[in-house]
């Protein structure tokens, strides 16, 4: 009884904090003590959610008690993980700067507490800072099957493309940086995977030849960039193929009568490149 | 009118799978059709039929004018699929997803314009996955590599005219790059 | 109306009695014009509704092709601004084949021999749908 009576505002934000926390630690907390506000702070600072870790800050500098900011763990990149075995079985992955969700490799779906839209607002203002991977979670089947009933299930390809072309950061993954040449197995589905008209040119280009890194940007007018991040993406959905022997870059396609009308056409449609 | 160069694109596919709504979302003219009503298990679905052609325009630049041909859908109709098909710079085959057999349905046409498909392009747009999602796209490439044929396979809403030209699209880009 | 096999057995008797009713009428024609070789008439989506011939002929394709150049007759009429069109004559080295519409779904088809006067034939085919609209109705 003889605990400081909390603020005012150490209260509101609390109140705030509750909100978000049981969300992701499914625990009801009482806000009425300073032990109840130091719980907070250690919530807060460990979450995946930033707004969340932003609030514990702010509460921490308002209580008296002294509490200590959890070392930030270790991060690694999305692609990577998506790239590797780490995801053959189910498995929940926690970040630091998006909401935790799970991945089910076998049934081709990811499965989330809010919508995939939702996932894409929190991916969107990332630019191509990577989410930042700190925990990996088997989930058992029995879990899943829990999961199922309650959870919105997402694409797993779909989720795979957009964190291809976002978060490559100009890198080719490891194994396709090993191809000596590329080449498609298959058109992305532009109907339902977002793109721009310069994705369908370098699927179309990769389907009907194979290339080189160089050799894609030569032949489409694609900025390396753009061209890591299509094969990146394709490759995590599994359309990408190794090709043998270099290629030798396209040389500068001449404008014979048809390519000459097609471009003409493509402009006037408004799809550039 | 000389040196007016002229592109012919054909939409084909299963009947109401939507080559009539395709080709007037994307026209810049009034498109000419051949719709009479239908009295067979179409009827179950929509009014009319086309039982002669669609045709539809888009002007590029002075040069050059797109022409837009849509074929009937119904095997009866056989005689204008050939009639149409000549010349073609490329086809887009329509599959209704919501029928019982979409790669049935498919290899009607994929069969019938077979020669002028070698010759030229054609894109697979797969119409009405809202209304069933099955067979999805793998199924469907899966199908064209047991045929030994490849070609864009991509879901549309035909009644979105960005779901059209995406078809166009691909099917200049496989020209382009032939 | 439906004429394939999935119709129910009320479609299947009122298509029968119009089969009936049609070919009267297509025998008529074929009286009134001594050089016609035979008529059919189609559903405007291109299924035999009822024929009547002196020869053997592929039936099923008549009928589809009947209501394909009709359609782009009646398109050809409207794009050049001479609609609505009335009817659709075509002459062939050995013989005429003459279409017109009978209402919004029925199609008629007629033909005769080259010796024959084209008019006997589609004054004839005219006197035919005439009926036929009556009989029929403006469906
Ligand atoms: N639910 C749904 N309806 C669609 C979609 N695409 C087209 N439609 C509808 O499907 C119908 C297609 O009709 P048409 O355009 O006449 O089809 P068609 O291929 O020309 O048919 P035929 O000429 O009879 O062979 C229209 O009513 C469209 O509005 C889609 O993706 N989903
Ligand atoms: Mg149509």
């Amino acid at each position: 009884m003889n605990q400081p009576i909390l603020s005012k505002e150490a209260i509101a934000l609390m109140l705030r904090m509750r909100f978000l926390i049981k969300n992701e630690f499914g625990e009801l907390l009482s806000f009425q003590t300073q032990e109840a506000a130091a719980k907070f702070c250690e919530y807060g600072f460990r979450s995946s959610q930033p707004a969340l870790r932003e609030l514990a800050q702010l509460l921490s500098s308002l209580i008296s008690a002294p509490v200590s900011e959890a070392p930030r763990p270790r991060e690694s990149s999305i692609l990577e993980l998506l790239a590797s075995d780490l995801i053959e079985q189910p498995v929940r992955l926690v970040f630091t700067r998006i909401p935790a969700f799970v991945i089910d490799k076998p049934r081709r779906r990811c499965l989330l507490n809010f919508s995939f839209e939702e996932l894409l607002e929190e991916l969107r203002p990332l630019g191509t800072v990577d989410p930042g991977l700190t925990r990996l979670e088997p989930i058992s089947l029995g879990e899943l099957a829990e999961l199922e009933k309650k959870a919105i299930s997402a694409s797993l390809p779909g989720l795979m493309w957009l964190c291809g072309l976002q978060f490559s950061q100009g890198q080719l993954l490891p194994k396709p940086r090993s191809f000596p040449a590329f080449g498609l197995s298959r058109w992305p589905d532009f109907g339902t995977l977002p793109h721009a008209a310069q994705h369908l040119k370098m699927a179309t280009f990769l389907m009907r030849k194979t290339a080189s890194l160089d050799g894609l940007t030569a032949g489409t007018g694609a900025t390396k960039n753009e061209a890591v991040a299509f094969l990146n993406a394709c490759f995590l959905c599994g359309w990408l193929k190794r090709v043998e022997g270099v290629a030798p870059p396209a040389p500068a396609a001449p404008k014979s009568g048809l390519r000459g009308v097609i471009g003409r056409i493509r402009v006037r449609l408004g799809m550039s490149g | 009118m000389s040196n007016m160069t002229e592109v012919k694109i054909i939409f084909t596919g299963t009947m109401g799978a939507g080559k009539t709504t395709a080709i007037n979302a994307i026209s810049e003219i009034k498109t000419i059709s051949t719709e009479a009503v239908a009295t067979d298990e179409t009827a179950q679905r929509k009014e009319t039929t086309t039982v002669g052609m669609d045709y539809g325009e888009v002007t590029v630049d002075e040069g050059l004018v797109l022409r837009l041909y849509g074929t009937p859908g119904q095997r009866r109709f056989r005689h204008m699929w050939e009639i149409l098909a000549k010349g073609a710079l490329g086809f887009v085959i329509l599959v209704d997803n919501a029928r019982p057999a979409p790669l049935e349905d498919l290899s009607i046409y994929l069969d019938n314009f077979k020669n002028h498909i070698a010759a030229s392009a054609a894109v697979i747009g797969v119409t009405r996955t809202d209304v069933s999602a099955q067979p999805d796209i793998d199924a469907y490439y899966q199908y064209l590599a047991e045929r030994e044929e490849m070609h864009p396979v991509m879901t549309v809403d035909v009644r979105r005219r960005e779901d059209v030209l995406m078809l166009l699209d691909s099917l200049l880009l496989s020209r382009e790059f032939e | 109306m439906n004429i394939s096999d999935g119709a129910s057995p009320v479609e299947k008797l009122k298509a029968a009695q119009e089969k009936q009713q049609v070919e009267k009428a297509l025998q008529r024609l074929l009286d009134m014009c001594a050089g016609a070789t035979g008529a059919l008439v189609a559903t405007a989506d291109g299924f035999v509704v009822a024929r009547v011939f002196k020869q053997d002929i592929a039936e099923k394709s008549l009928a589809a092709i009947t209501s394909s150049v009709m359609s782009l007759a009646e398109a050809l009429v409207n794009e050049t601004g001479q609609g609505p069109c009335q009817n659709l004559i075509v002459e062939g080295q050995e013989g005429h084949v003459v279409s017109l519409r009978i209402n919004h779904t029925r199609v008629l088809t007629a033909m005769a021999t080259r010796n024959t006067r084209l008019g006997m034939l589609l004054s004839a085919a005219k006197v035919c749908a005439e009926q036929l609209a009556s009989t029929l109705g403006e469906k």
